[in-house]
């Protein structure tokens, strides 16, 4: 371009590394309340196509209910730009695009940021429809990889603060936006956790999709201000910060948020019995929600108290009236501290976990492992924290013989038999530069990752027993990439991580669809040794001398018929059903889209 | 009555079969697809007798017509021209338990007390509520399918393939049956709706009553606690969906019209291309949302299966156990409390519950409760449309390893030696007490 009177063309200015936009923080009910209009900063993706349509996440706004398209928004255009976005309202599409696409990226980065990578849905666009369709209800489906979001007119008798029979738009629900782009992310990073093994797998997608919802909400600097005046730093007090989807929940007639942090029962305390006795997902999900809320809340107190006890003399008693807006920002500071580092905790134990058949006791123990990895001193006793808030609500790991955090953690596989993996250091690096650089493969990095794939294949085959896997049925490779952390030195450690899957031929039939798998996520240092393996293991004669896993991978088994049972007790499909039907029923009851029935989401 | 002697085909292992003397009669009418059983008790010169249900599912009606089965039932228990019943239970609201309730025969019916769960009583607020959510969702599901069955012709053929307005019709207030329940028959019977309130202090869980001498009744269901409570008017997602339908249709775009782009400028226009979707995404998304009037269906019908009285007799050492059509919300809270344990573990008499579908009878009870000792009646039929019912493994399971224990409705000439049989119409087992 022609410079203007020798001045620097466009080119010339530094591009800007974030984009501001602005979102509703909550959702449109929630009107002006303080804080409910944020701004956001999320990348600044250098080709982003109206929609918007971006590098990972592609907005798509066709309507099937009337079979049409809106206007896509143009984020670069100038308008947009010199003022940070549209401004929130509901009666535009176009601002509906760009918050759905804002609140995704945040998502996403949470992702990267946690997981110390960048996820990306392997070189496609995750799809996001903000209105599909006519529904109170929204959905991530696998196939085709996609969000749709419904909108539907609020209840004409009890719509809370909605006017009676408004349109309510599921898509202006930083909630719901979170929850659904998580279970994106939960299905990116274990695909296996979409078949309803046992009663946790499915309860366990809802929960984290939550959490991270929640968690979000005190990434809002306002909305914390406001809370903790409000409620006199007692942040666990109902309220919008620790509920979720108010709108939607008024709106349907339920008279209430969707769900909170607080215990699926009446009294919202923890209770040994709602794990026990809780079935449907969602309710069971608000169990792991509530212990990982606790474990927040008590550490976020932890780390109040001596600045509390400074703006009060030592007394540690505020005082009544106004809080001092100092002291406020100063704990505001201290919440989102906490909140960003459970919410990274709860991100970066995916490494950790196994590739199928997940228990909250599973997620537990990949918790422990990955924070005390990154910070064994574990300064404000988080660790600690989460231990207990499992423990009350009578949630251990199996196989496991106590509930100190040393038990807890996987066990290392250091010094073990197993062989070194093969030339992992070269090929691990040029995987580590690819990652750093964020064009998409060429052909031949294609091809060295074919060929690492094929040798890491190998190895598991090779290995089998030695990686707790049955030495009779053939190993397929779930995934692998490197994984980048601090040592507590400050130095930078790569380490690789692996999955494999082993699925015992013609088990459907006998769970309803979803077969018997087994597999190991295997975690192995820069030189090639395994540090830890992961292992759901299948049962079977190798492990005739080994009881303690014997007797895991038997009650595995047990497990999942047990629960292919109790769904069956509960479905109220059964007695008209057909064989077809029948025969894929375990998948039929949890696809995502019946799943987000207002049933669940109530 | 008289009842021919089935010839006995398969060696017996039962021992209690036809006692002589001192037994229970209990008699199943071949009503089709529904149930109505008779239980008479010895009492002295005479007997008690106890009507439960007497209806026929729209879906699967017997070898004869409703109306039929009530005048047949109305002889059986006419002595010196006056007809008797002592107690007359309807476990439930559905069409195939009570729609032969609407005959006008009823009214020379003489009936001492009329047992309905708590949730029929019209002076109970929850009762209401549970009766109002369940019927309006109903009614206006019944009328969706009409509506939408016009118009689209697919929908007509899987709804015709599927039962769809069968099970939802099956569903809907059954008024002019209820009311002959509620305010019927003659002898100014007296109406009891269990269990009662423990504050009325009447019939709460367990009971007497001068109707049945000798009698000692055990409500075991419906449950009143909170939480079952709450899942008998949970209102799915698709019902709200349902519900709001009629409105839906009329209204267009939740946008202006200046924001529309049309279908035919993404698939033409080049800077539109990454909006384009393929044939399966578009299917995808446009068939969001079927299936919604089955399940709607299905989950009221379950709903109100659990409301039905789930009762046990103590009579002697027989303990009869009639469930209704009791689903797993109710099997659950009986199946938990610690003063029905023991007396579940020592069934003599099951009437299968609903037609013997796969999860209305959980396995736990026949696997670690129902011992060898018991006779079982199940009255089903099977239909094209629903072929799981009855379930085939559970009727073996109850049946037991020789076969002997059961018998069904639909299939007389196959009833095992402790049964008797008359034509198609009516089979009888008797129980030692």
């Amino acid at each position: 371009m022609a410079t203007l009177l020798g001045m620097s063309s466009p080119e010339d200015y530094a591009r800007p590394t974030r984009r501001p936009l602005k979102i509703f923080a909550f959702d449109p009910m929630l009107g002006r309340v303080a804080g409910n209009r944020a701004t956001v900063q999320i990348a600044n993706e250098a080709d982003l196509k109206p929609g918007p349509f971006g590098e990972r996440v592609g907005v798509i706004d066709y309507d099937g209910a009337n079979r049409c398209y809106y206007q896509p928004v143009n984020l670069d255009d100038e308008a947009i730009l010199m003022q940070g976005g549209l401004d929130p309202t509901e009666s535009d599409p176009r601002f509906h695009q760009q918050m759905v696409y804002a609140v995704a990226m945040r998502v996403i980065e949470n992702f990267d940021r946690a997981l110390g990578r960048r996820v990306s849905f392997r070189g496609k666009q995750l799809r996001l429809f903000p209105h599909a369709f006519k529904g109170a209800n929204a959905f991530f489906d696998p196939d085709p990889m996609a969000i749709f979001f419904g909108y539907f007119t609020a209840d004409k008798e009890n719509p809370g603060a909605n006017i009676p029979g408004q349109t309510v738009f599921s898509c202006l629900s930083h909630d719901i936006i979170s929850h659904e782009m998580t279970h994106a992310m939960v299905h990116r990073l274990r695909h296996r956790f979409d078949e309803a093994s046992n009663r946790d797998v499915f309860a366990f997608h809802e929960g984290f999709s939550d959490i991270v919802a929640i968690f979000q909400h005190f990434s809002f600097p306002e909305v914390l201000t406001e809370t903790i005046q409000k409620t006199r730093t007692q942040l666990s007090q109902p309220g919008p910060l620790v509920e979720l989807a108010q709108q939607f929940g008024y709106a349907t007639g339920a008279g209430e948020a969707l769900r909170s942090v607080r215990d699926p029962n009446h009294e919202g305390k923890p209770d040994k019995n709602l794990y026990r006795k809780l079935h449907e997902p969602h309710d069971r999900g608000s169990i792991l929600v509530a212990a990982i809320f606790d474990s927040f809340f008590a550490t976020y107190q932890q780390r109040i108290r001596d600045l509390i006890r400074i703006a009060t003399g030592g007394s540690g008693l505020l005082p009544e009236g106004y809080l001092h807006p100092d002291l406020v920002n100063r704990i505001a500071g201290e919440a989102s501290k906490s909140a960003q580092y459970v919410l990274n905790m709860c991100i970066r134990a995916f490494e950790y976990l196994p590739p199928v058949d997940i228990t909250y006791g599973d997620y537990l123990r990949a918790m422990v492992t990955a924070d005390r990895e990154v910070a064994p001193g574990d300064e404000y006793g988080q660790r600690a924290a989460l231990i207990e808030a499992f423990r009350v609500r009578g949630i251990y790991p199996k196989g496991v013989t106590s509930l100190a955090e040393e038990a807890l953690m996987w066990e290392p596989r250091i010094g073990s038999e197993l062989p070194l993996l093969p030339k992992l250091r070269d090929k691990q690096l040029s995987v580590t530069a690819r990652a750093f650089d964020r064009r998409s493969a060429t052909p031949d990095e294609e091809k060295e990752l074919g060929e690492w794939a094929q040798e890491l294949r190998a190895y598991a085959m090779k290995n089998r027993r030695l990686l707790d896997l049955d030495p009779r049925l053939p190993v397929a490779l779930d995934g692998f990439h490197s994984v980048f952390r601090f040592s507590t030195e400050g130095q930078l450690i790569v380490e690789l991580v692996a999955q494999f899957v082993q699925t015992v031929k013609g088990s459907h039939a006998r769970f309803g669809g979803v077969p018997l798998r087994g597999g190991s996520t295997i975690i192995a240092s820069a030189d090639g040794q395994i540090r830890y393996v992961i292992a759901k293991p299948l049962p079977g004669k190798h492990l005739a001398d080994r009881k303690d896993v014997r007797e895991l991978a038997d009650q595995r088994v047990v497990d999942q018929e047990e629960f292919v049972a109790e769904c069956d007790l509960r479905d109220p499909f059964l007695p008209w059903s057909n064989d077809h039907y029948l025969e894929s029923r375990m998948r039929n009851r949890f696809r995502f889209s019946a799943l987000h029935g207002m049933a669940g989401l109530r | 009555m008289s009842t021919k002697k089935k010839s006995a085909k398969k060696k017996s292992t039962t021992k209690k079969k036809a006692a002589s003397g001192r037994a229970i009669t209990i008699g199943m009418y071949n009503v089709g697809f529904g149930d109505a059983f008779l239980v008479r008790i010895p009492d002295g010169a005479g007997e008690r007798r106890i009507l439960f249900d007497c209806g026929m599912h729209l879906g699967g009606p017997g070898p004869n017509p409703i109306a039929a089965v009530a005048k047949r039932i109305i002889d059986d228990v006419t002595e010196n021209g006056k007809a008797r019943i002592d107690v007359v239970v309807g476990t439930h609201r559905h069409s195939d338990h009570v729609s032969g309730f609407q005959q006008k025969i009823w009214s020379k019916l003489e009936v001492s007390e009329v047992w309905l769960p708590w949730t029929e009583n019209p002076k109970d607020p929850r009762a209401r509520k549970i009766l109002e959510s369940q019927s309006k969702r109903s009614l206006a599901l019944v009328q969706h399918i009409a509506r939408r069955a016009k118009k689209d012709k697919k929908f007509r053929a899987a709804a015709a393939a599927s039962g769809l307005m069968e099970i939802a019709k099956n569903n809907l207030k059954n008024a002019p049956a209820m009311k002959t329940l509620h305010e019927g028959f003659s002898g100014s019977p007296q109406r009891f709706f269990l269990p009662t309130s423990e504050k009325a202090n009447e019939r709460p869980r367990t009971f007497t009553t001068p109707a049945l001498p000798g009698v000692k009744i055990h409500v075991l269901g419906p449950s009143k606690d909170e939480v079952v409570i709450a899942k008998l008017v949970k209102e799915e997602e698709m019902l709200f969906r349902l519900q709001q339908s009629a409105s839906e249709e009329e209204a267009g775009a939740p946008f202006k019209p200046r924001w529309v782009i049309k279908t035919a400028d993404v698939n033409t226009k080049p800077e539109l291309e990454q909006f384009r979707l393929d044939e399966k995404t578009l299917k995808n998304i446009h068939d969001i949302g079927d299936g919604s009037e089955f399940a709607a269906a299905a989950s009221t019908d379950a709903q109100i299966n659990n409301t039905s009285l789930m009762l046990l007799f103590e009579i002697g050492s027989a303990v009869l156990l009639f469930p209704g059509d009791a689903q797993w919300g109710t099997w659950e809270a009986a199946l938990n409390d610690e003063e029905w344990q023991p007396l579940l573990r020592k069934v003599t008499f099951l009437k299968v519950g609903h037609h013997a579908s796969e999860n209305a009878t959980p396995k736990t009870f026949v696997d670690k409760y129902l011992g060898e000792e018991f006779l079982a009646l199940v009255s089903t039929r099977k239909t094209k449309m629903w072929d799981h019912v009855p379930k085939q493994s559970l009727i073996d399971r109850v049946a037991g390893p020789q076969a002997d224990r059961l018998a069904r409705s639909d299939k007389p000439a196959d009833a095992p030696a402790a049964f008797t049989t008359e034509g198609t119409t009516y089979t009888e087992v008797k129980i030692a007490f």
